[in-house]
């Protein structure tokens, strides 16, 4: 840019003043058009190297952020649509700043000295000039900050609010007719947006004001530029410099006078995209640095356990911050192919326990482990391997009713499929559909019930045979026909399956089925009957 | 039918603030040019002057309209803000209330399918991302091309010839640039548009499952599935940043090139007399002037299929027909509402199972029956066909020995009562939540229907009693707070069907008690079902149907 400058400048000056032809500016010319093309050439390719960046930025970080939230497990204590959010939109958010934001913002510190310095160099009082119009550039920098920051963000923000009560409206739009309110409310809508916007440009007159400073610093300091080399030139100041300047280097401050300000204009108009990224990267960073739920060992264990075994546990201890301990001097002992519920109060305690025992979250003290292996020495995967779980409330994929039960082992045989299927009592709904265990089911398992949902649920933990199985509150949310079912799916299966199986529930109906019921109480296990 | 059609008719009607915002513009950017232009000419003709090349140069008028040309480039650059942000936010919400009206045609189901899913969001989105097309795109790329239009005359006052080598390429390649943008940023803009959900869905399978996922050790697949999705849509973005950069650069190379242009042919004309030197620097740097003016606009144009998508989507949706059909001389409403349902079949689509097969019920004017059975049985499909928001695939359902389908939709709305399990709250006030169902209720009435569901308590502990303002979906209330205000509401309302979705089920069995026996009297007279899979508090006339798979 300041070659381009410099020879527009220089071959200004040889043609006009000094009279050169045309023909022997052949090559400043040439060397003209080679410097349009380089300026050109880089600010291309500075735009493909940050829209670069920021994709890669964003891809690396969406998945750690993931893993790090897998690794922290579900007692993260916020709700998924947060996360959601987070994970989604708000790392995209970061994009701007990235793409748009950070390059310029290196650009604006660095063009502006040196085109500076560039100045200074020709005619030190030009530059002197420049240099007062924007008096220091951090000082001019705060300004723009802080008028361009409160106009984006109040415009934002508005802009937000209003979108906000108009998604609120069409939400409730069905509800809002019934009740015969929608003419009322779409008047009253009407005059909170009045409102709101007179509101609204009242703030922005003020805030707009700020940023015409900016501009009008700039506009002046080029007007005043002209002005004093072309007095200059005229021989009509005759201190300083002035009778240094020719038309080059008239002609070559005037042309850099603009692009002085024009990184920092434009750097005003991205300064909202800093404001939103630090806001997502503020609720970004906590979730990253979550602790894990269960430290993973070094190295899997030696050995895991093939067929239903025993499941032992002593001295357990749990406590949340700020409430009273879940698990107090825990100990239990589960022989092998032995069905144990585990019945008490809502809230006692006892998903916590199945949580510690099947490995999803280490317990704050105390042993556990499977047919005599250390559990704190099995990963992922073992665990995987060796136990199966239910929890209450199922999920189910978007995909159909045959991948979600293969979850686990997304290359199972369509027989394996079929078997748990079977097992579950997902064949008993599936057979009346028409494209049976392939029926595509949507968003949350959209057109299945609670109760069928969970069959599917069980049938995916029972893909294939594990050595232990854990049921948490299986039946929680469900009306007692589909309760019955579910009861019925789980008796079958630990009559077929030797499998050791440790449930926790509060159903009356749970009750025939165990071999042995524990009831849970302040933190403890009590023998509670056959 | 062209998709901006609702949009410019908007636009006429906003004409006036929309022209300030663009002539504005166009005096700001005219401005810019003229001070740049001028200055260029004023220290040409001074150097000529002092060199004593130029005699008689008068240094005054030029001088003034320097500092006039940089005056006006500030105040009009912030009157043009002004003007186009004033005329957005009016636009906007001329947009909204526009849309909200023409979805009132919409039946319930259509609007229940709105509310599933992303639908809802993306129309929010998509009329956001209307507000730059007049501000953004349209406005900036006419006030440039209608400013290069002056300098073409300007300029050609001064060398026709000069003006057309100068402003030709400009006016030729520069739209041309902006065409092949916007083409070339339609395919990758849908595609991303279409990228997000898929985002979603993958990471909202990996929250909500992560239970299921840690239990099997899926979650690194699917963490992959994360980063997959993610990979997709980057690539995306990142064409379409590649695409801003090269239309940036690619404008700036154009304008560089008109500019070196002009510099040749100027000091060709010079060299040959045609052409003073004040008027080659004049021209030159206006051309610089104009290529700042034309900085933002191919970019500009790559977002406009993203815009112009969004307007159709808009459109689409808001002129969606009604998907029931209106009988053309609607029955008056009977002075008796037996309901009737004759063998009525009903399922959801083909790949579902059927939910109601041959069912026959008779509900006699003013009983109050309740409906009970399992989950998943039927009882809130035979509620929504009762309000018609479904017709039956098979058999009829009478209304006062009428065929419901003869009765008009919003006649039916107004008559039948309906609440349903969640109801929604409307981030406003309590008080305003309430009088949706009757606008002129006094403070009073509002106090005399909440003590009715004993939630006067809540009453003395909001901190701003009626007027508390509720949160997104009243999250400031619990469940059961939240089901009371919604029947407190349903209290207000004077309808001959009431129907009611499980309206104690997240009550305790006391407050249950009390709020039926408020809700008992109220629905005295007005023919009434019930649907709940508890038991409910007693009521002596109350009748029950327990719908199963073998009966129904």
């Amino acid at each position: 840019m300041l070659a381009q400058a410099g020879l527009l400048a220089w071959i200004f000056h040889a043609a006009v003043v000094e009279h050169r032809p045309l023909d022997s500016l052949v090559y400043p010319l040439l060397g003209l058009l080679a410097a349009i093309l380089v300026r050109c050439a880089a600010s291309a390719l500075r735009g493909m190297i940050a829209a670069r960046a920021s994709r890669m930025i964003r891809n690396k970080l969406r998945q750690q952020l993931y893993l790090a939230l897998a690794a922290a497990g579900p007692r993260h204590g916020q709700d998924s649509g947060h996360l959601l959010s987070r994970l989604v939109e708000q790392i995209e958010a970061l994009d701007p700043y990235f793409a748009r934001y950070r390059p310029q913002a290196v650009a604006a510190t660095i063009i502006p000295a040196l085109i500076l310095v560039a100045v200074l160099g020709v005619n030190w009082l030009a530059g002197l000039l420049l240099a007062l119009a924007a008096p220091l550039i951090p000082v001019f920098m705060i300004l723009v900050g802080w008028s361009a920051e409160q106009a984006a963000q109040r415009q934002q923000r508005a802009l937000g609010r209003l979108s906000g009560l108009f998604h609120d409206r069409l939400r409730a739009l069905a509800q809002i007719r019934r009740l015969g309110a929608d003419r009322l409310e779409l008047a009253r809508l009407r005059d909170y947006s009045e409102e709101f916007r007179e509101r609204t440009m009242r703030v922005l007159r003020l805030a707009f004001l700020s940023s015409a400073v900016l501009e009008f610093f700039a506009a002046i300091a080029i007007a005043s530029l002209a002005i004093y080399i072309g007095l200059g030139l005229l021989g009509f100041i005759a201190f300083g410099p002035a009778a240094q300047l020719t038309l080059a280097s008239g002609l070559f401050i005037l042309l850099l006078a603009p692009e002085f300000f024009n990184p920092l204009r434009q750097l005003a108009q991205h300064w909202h995209d800093r404001a939103d990224a630090l806001a997502a990267a503020a609720d970004i960073r906590p979730l990253l640095e979550l602790p894990a739920a269960r430290p993973a060992p070094a190295h899997p264990p030696a050995r895991i356990p093939d067929y239903a075994c025993r499941v032992e546990a002593s001295a357990l201890d749990q406590a949340w911050p700020g409430r009273r301990p879940v698990l107090e001097n825990l100990s239990l002992s589960v022989a092998a192919g032995e069905h144990v519920l585990i019945t008490g109060p809502s809230g006692c305690g006892k998903s916590t326990l199945i949580s510690a025992l099947a490995g999803f979250i280490a317990p704050g003290a105390g042993h556990i482990s499977y047919d005599g292996i250390d559990l704190s020495t099995f990963d992922q995967g073992s665990l995987a391997r060796s136990r199966g779980w239910l929890g209450q409330r199922p999920v189910l994929f978007a995909g159909t009713l045959a991948s979600n039960i293969a979850l686990g082992k997304p290359g199972a045989q369509p027989d394996q499929v079929r078997k748990a299927a079977e097992l579950a009592g997902v064949t008993e709904f599936a057979r009346h559909l028409p494209d049976g265990l392939g029926s595509p089911i949507g968003e949350q398992g959209l057109g299945l019930s609670g109760g069928q949902a969970q069959r599917v649920a069980l049938a995916r933990a029972l893909l294939e045979a594990r050595p232990i199985l854990f049921l948490d509150e299986p039946t929680a949310s469900l009306d007692e026909l589909s309760e019955t079912l579910i009861w019925r799916a789980i008796g079958r299966i630990s009559e077929e399956r030797a499998m050791t199986v440790i449930c926790a529930s509060h159903s009356p109906l749970a009750r025939s089925w165990a071999n042995r019921t524990l009831l849970m109480q302040d933190g403890r296990l009590l023998e509670a009957g056959p | 039918m062209s998709p901006l059609r609702t949009l410019l008719e908007l636009a006429r009607q906003h004409r006036g603030w929309l022209l300030l915002g663009l002539a504005l513009m166009l005096l700001s950017l005219a401005a810019g040019t003229v001070l740049i232009a001028l200055s260029g000419w004023f220290i040409t003709a001074s150097a000529l002057a002092g060199l004593g090349l130029l005699i008689g140069l008068d240094i005054f008028t030029p001088g003034a309209g320097i500092r006039l040309a940089a005056i006006t480039r500030t105040l009009s650059r912030y009157g043009e803000r002004l003007a186009t942000h004033a005329a957005t936010l009016r636009l906007l919400t001329d947009l909204r209330l526009r849309l909200l009206d023409r979805m009132l045609k919409l039946d319930d189901a259509q609007l229940a399918a709105l509310r599933r899913g992303d639908t809802l969001n993306r129309l929010t989105g998509d009329v956001n991302a209307l507000d730059g097309l007049f501000s953004g795109i349209l406005g900036p790329s006419l006030a440039a091309a209608m400013l290069t239009l002056l300098a073409a005359i300007g300029f050609a006052l001064i060398q026709p010839a000069l003006s057309a080598l100068v402003v030709l390429p400009l006016l030729i390649l520069l739209p041309l640039l902006c065409l092949a943008l916007f083409r070339a940023g339609r395919r990758p803009g849908a595609a991303a548009v279409a990228a997000l959900p898929q985002l979603r869905t993958a990471a909202a399978d990996g929250i909500e499952g992560l239970n299921e996922l840690r239990a099997l050790d899926r979650t690194d697949a699917q963490a992959h599935a994360i980063k997959r999705a993610s990979e997709r849509l980057g690539n995306l973005q990142q064409r379409l940043g590649e695409l801003d950069a090269f239309g940036q650069s690619g404008a700036l190379l154009v304008a560089s090139l008109s500019l070196w242009l002009g510099l040749v042919g100027g000091l060709y004309l010079h060299e040959r007399d045609q052409l003073s030197a004040p008027l080659v620097a004049l021209i030159v740097l206006a051309v610089l002037g104009l290529s700042e003016a034309w900085q933002g606009i191919p970019a500009a144009w790559r977002r406009l299929g993203h815009s112009l998508a969004a307007a159709r989507r808009v459109d689409e949706l808001a002129t969606q027909p009604g998907r029931l059909q209106v009988p053309g001389l609607p029955a008056p409403w009977p002075t008796r509402t037996d309901l009737v349902l004759e063998d009525v079949h009903f399922g959801y689509g083909k790949h579902l199972p059927a939910v109601l097969s041959g069912l026959n019920l008779t509900i006699g004017h003013g009983e109050q029956w309740l409906l009970s059975g399992a989950s998943g049985i039927g009882k809130t499909t035979l509620a929504l066909l009762l309000m018609r928001q479904f017709d039956p695939d098979q058999g009829r359902i009478l209304l006062g020995a009428q065929d419901l389908r003869d009765y008009h939709p919003d006649e039916l709305r107004r008559r039948i009562a309906w609440l349903p399990q969640k109801p929604i709250m409307l981030r406003d006030t309590l008080a305003a939540n309430l009088r949706l169902a009757r606008a002129s209720a006094s403070a009073d009435e509002l106090v005399s229907v909440l003590t009715a569901v004993d939630l006067d308590g809540l009453l003395h502990e909001l901190p701003d009693g009626l007027e508390t303002w509720l949160d997104e979906d009243g999250a400031n209330l619990s469940g059961g707070q939240r089901q009371r205000v919604a029947l407190a509401r349903l209290l207000l309302t004077n309808p001959d069907i009431v129907l009611l979705d499980e309206p104690t089920a997240s009550l305790d069995t006391a407050t249950a008690a009390i709020v039926m026996n408020s809700l008992d009297r109220w629905l005295e007279g007005r023919t009434t079902v019930i649907i709940s899979h508890d038991p409910l508090p007693g009521s002596t006339r109350r009748r029950t149907l327990k719908l199963d798979p073998a009966v129904n």
